[in-house]
This record gives C-alpha cells, sequence and structure tokens, in this order.
C-alpha cells in the first residue's frame, strides 16, 4: 500500500519537474531571442475564430518550419467565447476574431487591432442529397420551404451575419437550432440532419461535397475579420503578424474564399 | 471519546482537497448578481430554459424509471454469464464524454441514423432537434445511474421471500412486482434522483443531438453557456439554479449516497 502510494507521489512530482523544466525552456528561448533581437522564439499561443482553421494551420506550420525555436499554438473556437476567456486572462499572444464586435468585447487586452479578411454567409447544401435545385433559386425560397435549416447562435460572428442576411433576403421561417459555433453548424449539415446550414462561403469551398446559394443582398452577409496583439504578448509576436499579412498568406486566404479588403 | 487518527500533515491535505472543489463554487457565487435575481431568471429565455430544462429532465426521469427497473432486476437475478457482459455496456454512458454520447445517438436516430432513416422514410419525421431529443439524451445518461442503484438494492433483499412467495404459486412477473420492487422503493427514488440530476445539467449529449432552440431544445446547461458571451449577469444568475439544485439533491440523499457506494 505504502509502496503504491510512494510510486503515484514520484509520478506526480516527475510530471510536475519535467513541465516545469519544459516551461524554463521555453522561457529561456524566448529570452535568448529579446537579447539577440534578430532571432525569434518561444510560443506564440494564437485564438483565432474556427473559420480559419485550415488556413492557419497551415500558416503556423510554414511559419515553425521556416523560423527554428518558434513553436505557434492554435485554439480555434467562436470567436465571442474567445475573446471571453481574453478578458479572463488567458495566456495569448494573437487574437484573429471574426467580426470587429467579438474583437472589440476582447477590451482592453487588445493592444493593437486591424483590419482582416473578410467572409460571408451562404446557405449551403449537401450537393447529392439536392441535385434537384434549379439554377436561379433564391436562399429565401430555399429557406422559406418546409426544409429543415439550422444557422449559428446570434452571440456568434457568423450568426449575426445570418441574421442580417436573412432578414434583408425576407425568410420567415425559423431555424431549428442555433448552434454555438460554425463548425458545429456544419458538422450537422455533412452528418445530413439538416436540409440547409447557413455557413461562411469559406466552408463551402473547404469541402467539395458541398454546394452554395448565395443571398441577394451579399452585404447584408458579410463579416469584417479583425486580428490585433494582446498585451504582454511573447516579443515574437508582431514578426508572426507581418507573416500572417505577406502576400504570400493574402493568396492563401484569397483561396480559401475568403476576401480581402481592397481587392 | 474515540481517537480520531487525523495527524497534522493529513488534515493539511484534505484542507486543500476540500478548498480545490469548494473554492471555485463560493467564487462563482460572489459574482451572482444577487440585487437583480429574479429579474434575470424571469427573463423570456430564462423562463424558456427553465421550462425546457425542468420538463424534459423530469420526462426522463420517469423513462429511466421504466426501463431501468427492470433492467436493474434482469442484473440482479438473471444468470451471471449474461449480465457480466451486459452490465458494463448499460452502464457505459457513465464515464463516456456526452459528445460522444450525442454522436452515438444521431448514428442510431438522427434522420440518416440506422433506425432514424427508416422512420424518416416511412413518416417523414425525424428525432434531432425536437423537444424528444433532449430527453432522449437525458434517458441515455442518466439511466446508469438508476440502474446501478435499483440493482444494488435488489441484490440484498433476502431470497427467502421470494422463495415463499414461488411456493404460494407466484408468478416470476408477480414476484418482480409485488415482492421485490415494493422492498426496493427507497433505491428507486434514490437512483431517480440521481438519474434526474444528471439529466438536468446534460450538455454535451443534448447539443450534439437535439441542437439549441430557444423554446424547443434549449435547456439551462446550453443557455448559460450562449449568456456567457452577450450576459454574464445571466450566465451566473442561472448557475445558481443549477449548484442550488444540486447542492440540494446531495444534502437530501445524504444518507441513502453513502450507503449506496458502501453496497457497490
Amino acid at each position: 500500500m505504502n509502496k503504491k502510494i510512494a510510486a503515484v507521489v514520484a509520478l506526480v512530482l516527475a510530471i510536475t519537474v519535467s513541465w516545469q523544466l519544459h516551461q524554463k525552456q521555453n522561457r529561456d528561448a524566448a529570452n535568448a531571442g529579446t537579447k539577440s533581437d534578430s532571432a525569434v522564439t518561444g510560443d506564440i499561443n494564437v485564438f483565432a475564430a474556427s473559420s480559419l482553421t485550415e488556413t492557419f494551420t497551415m500558416l503556423g506550420k510554414e511559419y515553425e518550419a521556416s523560423h527554428p525555436g518558434v513553436k505557434v499554438n492554435f485554439t480555434f473556437g467562436s470567436s465571442s467565447t474567445l475573446a471571453q476567456q481574453i478578458v479572463a486572462g488567458a495566456p495569448v499572444d494573437v487574437f484573429a476574431s471574426a467580426s470587429k464586435k467579438s474583437m472589440d468585447s476582447a477590451g482592453d487586452r487588445m493592444i493593437t487591432k486591424a483590419d482582416f479578411v473578410m467572409n460571408h454567409v451562404v446557405v449551403a447544401y449537401k450537393a447529392k442529397d439536392q441535385s434537384s435545385i434549379p439554377a436561379g433559386t433564391t436562399a429565401a425560397q430555399l429557406l422559406n420551404g418546409s426544409s429543415v435549416w439550422i444557422q449559428c447562435a446570434h452571440e456568434a460572428p457568423c450568426g449575426a451575419a445570418a441574421d442580417k442576411a436573412i432578414t434583408a433576403e425576407g425568410v420567415t421561417t425559423q431555424p431549428k437550432s442555433l448552434e454555438p459555433d460554425v463548425k458545429s453548424v456544419l458538422a450537422k449539415l455533412l452528418a445530413g440532419e439538416v436540409d440547409f446550414a447557413i455557413v461562411y462561403h469559406t466552408d463551402v469551398v473547404a469541402h467539395s461535397e458541398l454546394s452554395e446559394v448565395e443571398f441577394v443582398d451579399k452585404t447584408a452577409a458579410v463579416t469584417d475579420y479583425s486580428i490585433g496583439q494582446v498585451q504582454g504578448s511573447n516579443p515574437a509576436t508582431s514578426d508572426f503578424l507581418t507573416y500572417l499579412k505577406s502576400p504570400h498568406a493574402l493568396e492563401l486566404y484569397s483561396k480559401a474564399g475568403f476576401g480581402i479588403p481592397g481587392q | 471519546m474515540k481517537r480520531q487518527h487525523v495527524s497534522l500533515p493529513i488534515a493539511v491535505v484534505a484542507a486543500v482537497g476540500s478548498i480545490f472543489i469548494v473554492a471555485p463554487v463560493m467564487a462563482l457565487l460572489v459574482r451572482v448578481p444577487w440585487g437583480h435575481l429574479l429579474t434575470e431568471l424571469s427573463s423570456q429565455d430564462s423562463v424558456n430554459a427553465l421550462r425546457i430544462s425542468l420538463m424534459s429532465s423530469l420526462l426522463a426521469t420517469l423513462l429511466a424509471v421504466a426501463l431501468g427497473v427492470p433492467l436493474a432486476w434482469m442484473l440482479a437475478r438473471g444468470p451471471r454469464s449474461l449480465t457480466q457482459f451486459i452490465r458494463p455496456l448499460v452502464t457505459l454512458p457513465l464515464v463516456l464524454p456526452p459528445t460522444v454520447a450525442g454522436l452515438a445517438l444521431l448514428a442510431l436516430l438522427g434522420r440518416n441514423g440506422v433506425i432514424g432513416s427508416l422512420i424518416f422514410q416511412a413518416t417523414g419525421w425525424a428525432m434531432p432537434f425536437t423537444f424528444m431529443a433532449v430527453v432522449a439524451a437525458g434517458v441515455f445518461v442518466g439511466m446508469p445511474f438508476l440502474v446501478l442503484v435499483v440493482e444494488s438494492g435488489f441484490a440484498q433483499l433476502p431470497r427467502e421471500v421470494e422463495e415463499a412467495a414461488e411456493t404460494d404459486g407466484a408468478q416470476a412477473n408477480q414476484i418482480f412486482l409485488n415482492v421485490a420492487v415494493p422492498q426496493v422503493r427507497g433505491s428507486i427514488v434514490t437512483g431517480a434522483i440521481l438519474a434526474w440530476a444528471r439529466a438536468l445539467g446534460e450538455f454535451g449529449a443534448a447539443l450534439t443531438f437535439a441542437g439549441s432552440m430557444p423554446g424547443i431544445t434549449r435547456t439551462l446547461p446550453m443557455q448559460v453557456y450562449v449568456a456567457l458571451e452577450s450576459n454574464l449577469a445571466n450566465a451566473y444568475a442561472l448557475s445558481v439554479v443549477l449548484i442550488v439544485v444540486s447542492v440540494t439533491v446531495l444534502y437530501v440523499m445524504r444518507s441513502e449516497l453513502m450507503s449506496v457506494f458502501r453496497n457497490a
């Protein structure tokens, strides 16, 4: 019995010590970076809207490959949830939000804020389930029927954009669910549990099995992304932010279906 | 006076352990907007969520009792070669991540599910996004608690009573309904309350299987999650309801719970 307890205590100690060492290495690496000033090192923690998952993951890997010593950690989720976590003191360096409203709700901890890419919501459907949709059918015609459709919660940027778009379009039916974020909406559409879902245009580009119908009033369906640096962030952050706005990165966003301001 | 056998180091560790559990809940209570608690709880969204949560968890408890008591009897009195395989399977939801539970329900009862697709083709009705889907999620996560508690109750019954009833010509059904069940009323109540509390707090399984629509499928825990992003005071107020219910259940059931775990 005593041996078992001793083993558990030893294990806990071993985990604690190795974690502390790991943290120290990271700090040392980060400090080395500030001293030499040329090398960019340490951990960069990024909170980003879940619609940025594919592009940011790819850009993060590329950045790590060209900057040995840097580790980019991503947390993807609903921008409004992430903003609340930043307010509550989450250890983050970069926040990329799917709306300016969510960026503003991150509050004083943001030391920089800048316009980023644009996205717009569409009515998406699984091409093989709805093969009989004639060309020229509007979003209102699809949603006002007896179809089952869902969207994001009003609080999330994808939900706010959907609310504006369906009001402008004159949609009179109710969604079956207001999901917490766009990935959750997408999952139910891909599982075939709904006929239509209001998701981002970029989601449809990323999934070959999906097709879309655009809202007539496209400006109502648009959401403007915002990106910024969080207070107390790793000195390497601004270099990474520059990378996220490099021509190469812009090309990736564009390919993924995002709009680039000024283009 | 009995010696306590509690040394100072043990007391210190015990104090840290209990603070770790109690302090976060206390901290949450500090943030609750006590001054306008009733205003927060009487908003349309709160009332809807309270109603959905209460009705779905009570209905789930009734179904869990109706299905779970016979299952518990089967586990207590059925052939061991069978029960030893069934017991771990039917108690799986105790340890299954709720989101996985929701996915499993979709896989079976969703519009494209194994059984759900047949129902949908025949009737055009599908369970996801309905109130019944919230109830089903509650039964799925709550029933294992009832089954374990009631089985433990059945297992402690002296077999002599059943044998005497059998000698007097009672059928198996009569022995179950008139002899066994009345003797485990206490266990059924304990199990039902545990199942109800579990169903009331369910989030992941219900969200995955039933979605989140105010007035139809959005339960208290889902409303708390939504309110986190729009109205923190509302989230704290609704959390109080869930905490008060949980503490009351644990306090009222304290001696029953102790005996359940002692005999499990």
